[in-house]
This record gives C-alpha cells, sequence and structure tokens, in this order.
C-alpha cells in the first residue's frame, strides 16, 4: 500500500508547495512595497496638514489665557500680584496634551508664572529680543521654535499699554506621538491584510488550479500503473476540464472495447472466465466510478472568515458590557460585566458535542449554514441590545452558531483528509482559527474606535453572511461528508467512567488544561480589555496587545514541537509552561502600565505555545491502557470537553477577584493561582510514581 | 468652552423667564392684578426684579408699594390697607415685615394677620426658624408662598476655601435675634462637619436687651486676636444695619469678611459674599406670584423655592485693602465690583 502511494505523495508535496512559495513570496513583496508607500504618503500628508492645525488651536487657547489675565488685571489687581495663575496654567497644560507649557512673563522677560518648571534654555528665550519684540508688533502673535517646542508668543496689555508675553509651548513631539499611533494602525492593517491576501490568494489557487492538477496527477497515477476504474469529475472548462474530458473518453472507449472483447470472447467459448475476470480486475474495468476527493483549503475561507468575524467584539466586549451594565441580584458589578464572556464560553461547551452529532448526520455544508441562523441573529441582537440580559442572551445565540460551524468545518475536514493526514489536517484548523483571531481582535479594536462598538457587531453579522455564501459555494455537497457511523454511543458514559479514574488523566485535565482556559478567557478576554481601558488605552491599542497573543503561539509553534521532540519530557513541558503562564502576571501585575500587560500577554503566550502540542501528546501517553479501551477520539474529546469548564470559570473568577481586590491585585492572584496548579501537577505526578505504564520519556525527567 | 457655560451657569439666571406663562392667559383678563408690596427699607433690588418680571413677561399688574422705613409700628396699618384696597396679592420683604404682617403658619390671627389674600414672601433668611412656613413643601396655610435666598453654609464655606484655604473662622452675632441665633446654630454645625476651627463672639447686650454698636469693634479685634483668617457674617439685622462700622472694623483688622447676603459686599466694605443676588430673588417670588395668580394655584400647595445658583460677588476694593485678591479660577465666574485700576 506505501509503495501504491508514494507517488501520490511525491505529486503532493512537488506541486504545492512550490506554487505556495513562490505566491507568497509574491503576495508578500507586492503588498509590503504598496502598503509602505501608501502609509509614507499617508504619514507625510497627516504630519502637513496637523502641524498648522495645532499650531493654531494653541493661538486659540493661548488668547483665552490672555483675556483672562488682562480681565485680571484690568479688574485692579496688580499683574505681578495676581492669585492663583500657576494653577490656572496648570490646569491649561493638563487639559491640552499637545501643550508642553504656558508661561507669563513681564515687560523684560523676566518669568512671573508658569504651568509648570521651564529649563534654563527656555527662560533665556523669553528674555531675547526676538520675544520681547513681538510686544512692539501688532495684536498678533509670533511663532518660534525653540528646543523641544514650538513657541508662540502673544502679548499681554492693560489699558493698550504692554504689560508682559503670555507664551505658549506647543509640545513638538505631540504631532510625532500621533503619527506613532497612526503608523501602528497602519502596521496591524499592513499584517492583517498580508495575512487575509495569503489565506485567500492560496485557497483560491489551491481550488481552481493546484487541488485539481493533483487530482489529476492522481488519476493519471492510477493509469500509469494501469487502473482504469476510475474518472476525474471536472466541472470548469478550463485546461485540466478538457484533459479530464479526454481522458475520461478513452477510459470509457477502453471499458466499451473491452465489454465488446469480452462478449465475443464469451460468445466464442474461448478463454475461461477466471482469464477474463483477472483482466477486469487487473485493469479495473467494467465499472467506472468518479473519482473526486474534497480538500481542506475548501473549508478554509469561510472558517476564516466566520472567525474573523467572531473576533472582532474581543478587545471591547466587556466595555461594551460595561456600558449596558445595571445591577444584577446577589452579583457584582463585574461578574456581571464577565457573563456575556462565561454564557458564550458555557454554550459552546454544551453544544458542541451535539453539534458535531448534527454534522455528522445532516452533513457540514448544511450545519454551517444553519448555524449562520443563530449566530448572525446574535450579532444584529448585541447590535441593538440595551440591557445585560439582551446581551448575554444574544451572546448565547452566537456561541450556539459558533459551535455549529466550527464543527462543522472540523468535521468537514476530518472526513475529507486520510487518516494519516489528520493531524495536518486540524493544525489547518487551529492555524486557520488562530490567524483569524490575530486578525479580527486587531481589526475589531482599530473599527471599534472608529465607528463605535454596535456597527462592529453589524459588521460581524455581515462578515458571517459572506462566509456562509462562501461555504455554500465551496464545501462539497453533504452527501460526501455525512460520517456511516453517527450512531456508536452506547455505554460510552460507562466507558469514560474508566477514564476518570485515572488520577494522572484528572490532574492533567484540572491542574493544566482548565487552569490554561481560565487564564486565557478569565485575564486575556476579560481583565486586559477592562484593564487597559482602566490605564487610558484605545481599544485599537487594546486590539494590538491581546493580538501578540496568537501571534506567539503561531510563532513559537515550530520552537515549541522542536522542543519537545529533543526534550523528550512532555509532563516537564507542561509543569514548566503551565508555572510559567501565570509567573507573567505575578512579576508585572504592579507595574500600572500598558508594557505591564504586553508583557504579561508575552509570557502568557509563549508559555501556551509550549503547553498546547504537550499537553495532548501528554494525555495520550498517560491514557495509553484508556484508549485501547474507550479510542483515542474519544479521550481526547473528553479532554476537550472538561477544558471548557476552564473558559467559562475564567470570567467569573477574575471579575470576582478584580470586584474584591482590584485590577493589579487580581492578577497577581491570578497568576498565583495558575502557577500554583502547576506545582500541585508536579506534586500529584510526584506522588503517584512512574510506575503504571508510564512512558520511558518520563524516566529520565523525574524529580 | 467650559469657561463660557460655567460662566453662563452661575449668572444665567434669565433662565427663569423662560418658564413664564403664557402671555395669552394674562390677556384674557382685561384689568390688571393689583400687587400691594409691603417693603422694609425701600424698593431696593428684590422689589424692582419682582416688578421687572411682571413687566418683561407682560403680565398685567399694577404695584402698590409701601415703606416701613424699617419702622415696626407702620406694618399693622399696612394690613388694612390691604384688605381696603381689595389687593389680589400681597408680597412682603424680610424677616420682620413678614412675621408681623402674615404672622406664625401654625396660629395666625384673622384679625391682625392677613390670612384671606394670597401673599408671597421674600428675602425671609430662616423661614421655618421664623416660624413663617411649616417646611419648605408647603407653608401649611392656604394663602402664603415664598422665596428663601440663603445658599446652604456648606456651599459657602467650599466657596470660600476655594478663594484662600483656611482653617479658623470667626463669627460675631446678636444673641436677641432668633435669625441670628438660628444661624449661629448652622454654622457651627457646618464648621463642624467640614473640621474647621469656628471662634465665636457674642456681642453683649445692653440694659434694655439690645446691642449696640460701639462694641462691634471690640468684639472684631478679639476674633482677630484669636487669629481667625476670615470673618462670617451671617444673618442679623443688627449687623446689616451696622454693616459699614463692621466692615470697617474688619479691615482695620485685616479680617476678610465673608457674607451670606450680597449687601455687606455692595453696600459696605465685605470682601465676598456667596448669595443670590436680590434682583433675581425678586424675580423668582414674582414667578411664585405668578403661578398663583395667572396659573391658578393655591400658594400653600407651592414649595417655598430657592435659587439653585448663587453669585459669587468680590469687593475688589476691599481685596486691594487686605492684598488678597482672589485666585484666576475665581475671576472667570465671579461678579467684581468697585473693580479698576488704582495704580
Amino acid at each position: 500500500m506505501a509503495e501504491e502511494n508514494a507517488p501520490e505523495f511525491v505529486a503532493e508535496n512537488r506541486l504545492t508547495p512550490m506554487v505556495r512559495r513562490r505566491l507568497f513570496a509574491l503576495i508578500t513583496v507586492v503588498l509590503v512595497a504598496s502598503s509602505v508607500f501608501l502609509s509614507w504618503e499617508s504619514l507625510q500628508l497627516f504630519e502637513n496638514s496637523l502641524t498648522p492645525e495645532l499650531n493654531k488651536k494653541a493661538e486659540v487657547i493661548g488668547l483665552s489665557a490672555v483675556g483672562d489675565v488682562e480681565r485680571a488685571v484690568g479688574l485692579g489687581i496688580p499683574f505681578t500680584e495676581l492669585n492663583g495663575v500657576g494653577p490656572y496654567l496648570s490646569e491649561i497644560g493638563k487639559t491640552y496634551p499637545e501643550i508642553e507649557y504656558v508661561a507669563v512673563t513681564d515687560v523684560s522677560g523676566n518669568l512671573l508664572y508658569s504651568s509648570r518648571n521651564l529649563n534654563a534654555k527656555t527662560m533665556a528665550f523669553f528674555k531675547s529680543p526676538e520675544a520681547l519684540d513681538t510686544m512692539a508688533g501688532a495684536d498678533s502673535g509670533s511663532s518660534i521654535e525653540i528646543d523641544a517646542a514650538h513657541n508662540l508668543a502673544l502679548p499681554l496689555k492693560n489699558a493698550d499699554k504692554a504689560i508682559g508675553l503670555l507664551h505658549v509651548g506647543v509640545d513638538k513631539q505631540f504631532v510625532q506621538r500621533q503619527l506613532n499611533d497612526i503608523f501602528f494602525d497602519l502596521v496591524i492593517i499592513l499584517i492583517v491584510g498580508l495575512l487575509v491576501a495569503i489565506e485567500i490568494t492560496l485557497a483560491l489557487v489551491t481550488f481552481y488550479v493546484t487541488a485539481p492538477l493533483e487530482r489529476l496527477d492522481r488519476v493519471l497515477a492510477l493509469y500509469t500503473r494501469g487502473n482504469f476504474s476510475q474518472v476525474l469529475v471536472h466541472k470548469s472548462r478550463d485546461a485540466v476540464g478538457s484533459v479530464a474530458g479526454f481522458l475520461e473518453e478513452c477510459a470509457r472507449k477502453l471499458n466499451e472495447r473491452y465489454e465488446r472483447v469480452a462478449a465475443s470472447v464469451r460468445a466464442a467459448g474461448g478463454a475461461p472466465a477466471s482469464r477474463l475476470e483477472e483482466i477486469r480486475s487487473r485493469y479495473g474495468l467494467g465499472k467506472l466510478s468518479k473519482y473526486f476527493e474534497g480538500s481542506i483549503v475548501d473549508a478554509r475561507i469561510p472558517l476564516f472568515i466566520f472567525s474573523f468575524a467572531e473576533e472582532l467584539q474581543k478587545s471591547f466586549l466587556p466595555l461594551f458590557v460595561k456600558q449596558v451594565y445595571e445591577p444584577v441580584p446577589y452579583l457584582t458589578e463585574e461578574v456581571v460585566i464577565g457573563l456575556p464572556i462565561a454564557f458564550f464560553m458555557g454554550v459552546i461547551a454544551l453544544a458542541t458535542p451535539f453539534a458535531g452529532g448534527w454534522a455528522d448526520k445532516y452533513g457540514s455544508r448544511r450545519i454551517f449554514i444553519i448555524g449562520l441562523i443563530p449566530a448572525v441573529a446574535g450579532y444584529i441582537g448585541c447590535a441593538a441590545a440595551t440591557t445585560i440580559y439582551e446581551l448575554v442572551a444574544w451572546r448565547s445565540a452566537t456561541a450556539l452558531g459558533y459551535a455549529m460551524i466550527t464543527i462543522s468545518c472540523q468535521g468537514y475536514i476530518a472526513a475529507i483528509v486520510t487518516r494519516e493526514n489528520r493531524a495536518k489536517g486540524m493544525a489547518v484548523f487551529v492555524g486557520v482559527l488562530m490567524s483569524a483571531s490575530m486578525c479580527g481582535t486587531a481589526i475589531g479594536g482599530i473599527l471599534a474606535d472608529r465607528i463605535g462598538y454596535r456597527l462592529v457587531f453589524v459588521l460581524a453579522a455581515v462578515f458571517a453572511l459572506v462566509a456562509g455564501a462562501i461555504a455554500y459555494r465551496m464545501l462539497v455537497a453533504d452527501e460526501d461528508t455525512i460520517s456511516p457511523k453517527a450512531k456508536e454511543k452506547g455505554g460510552i458514559f460507562k466507558k469514560l467512567g474508566g477514564v476518570f479514574r485515572n488520577v494522572r488523566f484528572v490532574a492533567i485535565v484540572f491542574l493544566a488544561a482548565i487552569p490554561a482556559k481560565i487564564i486565557l478567557t478569565g485575564f486575556l478576554y476579560f481583565i486586559v480589555p477592562l484593564y487597559l481601558f482602566s490605564l487610558g488605552s484605545s481599544t485599537a491599542e487594546t486590539g494590538r496587545i491581546m493580538m501578540i497573543y496568537p501571534v506567539i503561539v503561531i510563532a513559537l509553534g515550530p520552537a515549541a514541537s522542536w522542543t519537545a521532540d529533543r526534550l523528550g519530557s512532555m509532563m516537564w513541558m507542561l509543569v514548566v509552561g503551565c508555572f510559567a503562564s501565570g509567573i507573567g502576571l505575578v512579576l508585572f501585575n504592579d507595574w500600572a502600565s500598558v508594557w505591564g500587560v504586553v508583557l504579561m500577554v508575552i509570557v502568557m503566550g509563549s508559555a501556551h505555545a509550549f503547553t498546547k502540542a504537550p499537553q495532548i501528546a501528554f494525555v495520550m501517553e498517560v491514557c495509553e491502557a484508556d484508549m485501547e479501551n474507550v479510542g483515542r477520539t474519544t479521550v481526547l474529546g473528553l479532554l476537550r470537553t472538561m477544558e471548557r469548564i476552564g473558559s467559562v470559570l475564567g470570567p467569573i473568577i477574575a471579575a470576582t477577584l478584580v470586584g474584591v481586590f482590584g485590577y493589579e491585585k487580581a492578577i497577581m492572584y491570578m497568576g498565583m493561582i495558575i502557577s500554583g496548579s502547576a506545582v500541585l501537577f508536579l506534586a500529584v505526578f510526584a506522588m503517584s510514581g512512574r510506575g503504571s505504564g508510564a512512558a520511558p520519556a518520563e524516566e529520565k525527567s523525574g524529580p | 468652552m467650559i469657561k463660557w457655560f460655567r460662566l453662563l451657569a452661575f449668572s444665567g439666571l434669565t433662565a427663569l423667564a423662560a418658564t413664564s406663562s403664557p402671555a395669552v392667559s394674562a390677556a384674557e383678563k382685561a384689568d390688571p392684578f393689583h400687587i400691594y408690596m409691603a417693603v422694609w427699607r425701600g424698593c431696593e433690588d428684590a422689589c424692582k426684579g419682582f416688578q421687572d418680571y411682571f413687566r418683561d413677561n407682560k403680565i398685567p399688574a399694577r404695584f402698590t408699594v409701601r415703606d416701613a422705613g424699617r419702622d415696626k409700628s407702620k406694618l399693622p396699618g399696612f394690613v388694612q390697607e390691604a384688605r381696603a384696597l381689595k389687593a389680589d396679592l400681597v408680597v412682603t420683604w424680610g424677616t420682620s415685615v413678614t412675621r408681623i404682617m402674615l404672622g406664625p403658619w401654625n396660629k395666625p390671627d384673622p384679625d391682625k394677620h392677613v390670612t384671606k389674600i394670597p401673599a408671597v414672601f421674600m428675602i425671609v433668611a430662616d423661614p421655618i426658624g421664623a416660624k413663617v412656613v411649616r417646611d419648605y413643601d408647603s407653608s401649611g396655610r392656604p394663602n402664603v408662598t415664598g422665596t428663601r435666598n440663603r445658599a446652604p453654609t456648606a456651599v459657602q464655606f467650599k466657596a470660600l476655601q476655594s478663594y484662600k484655604k483656611f482653617k479658623r473662622i470667626g463669627l460675631i452675632y446678636n444673641t436677641n435675634e432668633l435669625n441670628a441665633r438660628l444661624n449661629a446654630a448652622q454654622v457651627r454645625e457646618t464648621a463642624k462637619e467640614m473640621g474647621l476651627d469656628l471662634i465665636e463672639v457674642t456681642l453683649p447686650l445692653g440694659e434694655d436687651g439690645k446691642p449696640s454698636p460701639d462694641t462691634i469693634e471690640a468684639a472684631v479685634s478679639e476674633v482677630a486676636a484669636k487669629k481667625a483668617e476670615f470673618l462670617y457674617m451671617g444673618s442679623s439685622s443688627f449687623l446689616t444695619k451696622f454693616r459699614k462700622p463692621f466692615t470697617e472694623a474688619a479691615i482695620k483688622y485685616n479680617l476678610p469678611v465673608a457674607a451670606g447676603t450680597e449687601v455687606p459686599v455692595t453696600k459696605a466694605g465685605g470682601l465676598m459674599a456667596i448669595a443670590s443676588r436680590y434682583y433675581n430673588v425678586g424675580q423668582l417670588a414674582a414667578d411664585q406670584a405668578r403661578r398663583v395668580l395667572v396659573d391658578k394655584q393655591s400658594p400653600g400647595e407651592i414649595r417655598i423655592r430657592r435659587l439653585r445658583r448663587f453669585s459669587f460677588i468680590i469687593n475688589m476694593e476691599t481685596a486691594r485693602k487686605l492684598k488678597l485678591y482672589p485666585p484666576m479660577e475665581i475671576l472667570r465666574y465671579a461678579e467684581v465690583i468697585k473693580a479698576g485700576p488704582t495704580q
């Protein structure tokens, strides 16, 4: 069998990656070049129009202050004895971030009042002739660049007599900082654009070009081996189509000829029937079947677009909930704000097993489309929600749709790929979810800043519908994905009981898998948006920071599997990884700065990148015996289902901690809970000993 | 922008006029309302504000103004005259006029007091303490309503703090006036709540049971000796009458006077007041009168109202004398009087 398959593998490996690599390189070069050019142009444009605007604003602010000072002097307060001018000017400085300083000097440039301490250079400038000349001039001020600021000098008068000058310093860096923010947005859009373009181009190329070619290649391989039992089905009338048509014609003629020859031989009573049969079976003649196979890429674009739509809300959902918050009996405000996330995760946990059954029974495409109904209704409902109850209900509706759609795509991929390719197929599935998470979270944040939370939900509904339309077109008909053995369920719970008696499995679930989800939904999805908001971040910035997580998980994925292969000890990777994922929260919780959060997300993302694969591998290791009883899929499915408990608990635990201790302490305690469970996990494994059928890898890694 | 908004909010009492009734209902009445106004010391700002309100809103009315000239004995005659003239409404100015003409809320005397004609009082510092009304929801009498005009003491003290932070505040009052005693009790309570040291000095009463103006300076010097940073002038007819010697003595001892009414600041040397301008109080009282005359509401059902915004009034001449200039922040919304260049 292996030899038979060999040419196919060669074909696949030969064709696709080459096309991919070249396309990837081409798209990257074209997109990066055009985006860099566009960004540079627009930044230039911003800078040119922003600076004069700022100076105009500074003049308005300055003239208003001039008016107040002149009024006070006009009321009869001596200019040098004005009261509370410092605090008054500081207030102006605090209100307008672009104002570096506001200062008042007398006629000879001596500083009388200022919004803050000024450096010697600035004070010297106040006494310079070019500053003092302003008093002699007309009513308008003069603008001069000094040091780090753009200084605007405005004359102060009393009864038409010059009494001094009011200086407004505009922060030169301010424009730069504004541009930096825009620049970050542009970079994010560039990265996301790149990912989306690659995702879509590759999928389209695969769908229309390489996959048909691969199929043709495989059919040709069959023919070269002398097997003419199948004909290639290709609907479109392109090059592959005409070749396929020609081949079909050949195969059909060959069959006809065989039938004719066989009939005449039989009629002549020549060769024995066994000889005819031998020829027939050797060349696969007699009955023509259609060669067709679906491809992983069919599900790729719809899944990507739908997940992208779903992830749009991630950077601001808790903030949105806060807007519609109203007291709920027996629950603190923080817990109420965590409810929509908790319910979302809970519904997914409950619905996924059922949705999986439906997909097996009715076909992936059908369940994908039906799943859109609750999903889209949920988005529209959220966009219009005015109470916390509505929001929880509509998020739950979307969760049901999300469970149906993701499981149908997973089922589709599972049905299509061969057993050997299953791991690769699932890697594609997870990869698509991750890159959609990256793009969606970041773009959602940028959008929310500009069009508001509610419109982002409307947009999510539109994207989900687009995903549905594409799914309808690209997924193969449902008959081909209906699983024939959608029944064998009896006694599954009885069998599972045995798995639960495996202390080490239970330890992995409760001390590693569940904590990993708790920190993900509790810290990243719940605390991070709220905490960053309290630190003054925009949702665009929040989106960028949350995006770090999937970026790191994807980026470190290869390094993680390399390490796992070298290290061999899954248990130690799991222990160290779990411990590390929480430790960032403990170390940086009191920074009270955006960079502290960035570090926490980086540490947590890196740790998760290293524990994701080992977790599954380790479960398979400790459950070797159980898997023989109930099957590998069942054990892994059980792990998936159990860890979702953590997803539900995450926001609730986080919310309770925030309510009692405030953000900083809550983050620290969350980190301690997660790292603590890793220590407990180690203790359980140390005590349960290394005896019971442990893999050799574990032997050399004992404490 | 914020600045202008605040300015408007503070002095923009004109908004009140906008609530006035449509002129239509007033025009229906052919002959004008007859309003009898009894005042204590001439038709001053509140009296003018009251009349202007009717004119500005084109409600036809004619006014009979009677000035007691600080003589209580004239007041019973006013009651008889108002009845004889069949006035549609009686307006009383000040605590003394109001108490004598309207009587206590719980047992008015139909012979001596106005009990049938609707009455609106104004410039009564503490209407409950003076037993003019039962509470602020209702006077407790079918024919009486009115306005009050003092800012709550805590509001006044907080405004003082924004002018200049202080810890010790002096209070001088005379014990023979109910108003003054009630006010002193309020000041005591507020000072305690705000953690301020209160230096209380009472004016000695003579053999006739009344204080003498000659004792004012000694009281002021005592407060100054105890290192008060402000001298608070609360409700007292006696001190209002002798506001000039009182504020002059304060300036002599370098004590800024803060008052709960505008008169010591606008008509003497008090440094500042946080109060409703009398003109605006008069307009508010006129609005109460409109409800009675035009809207035909029963006075007993109309709340005893007070203006929600108060003016910060500063006497710049005194500020210059004390070299205690108002901070820029306050100047943005304060009403400054006696301003002008000196140097």
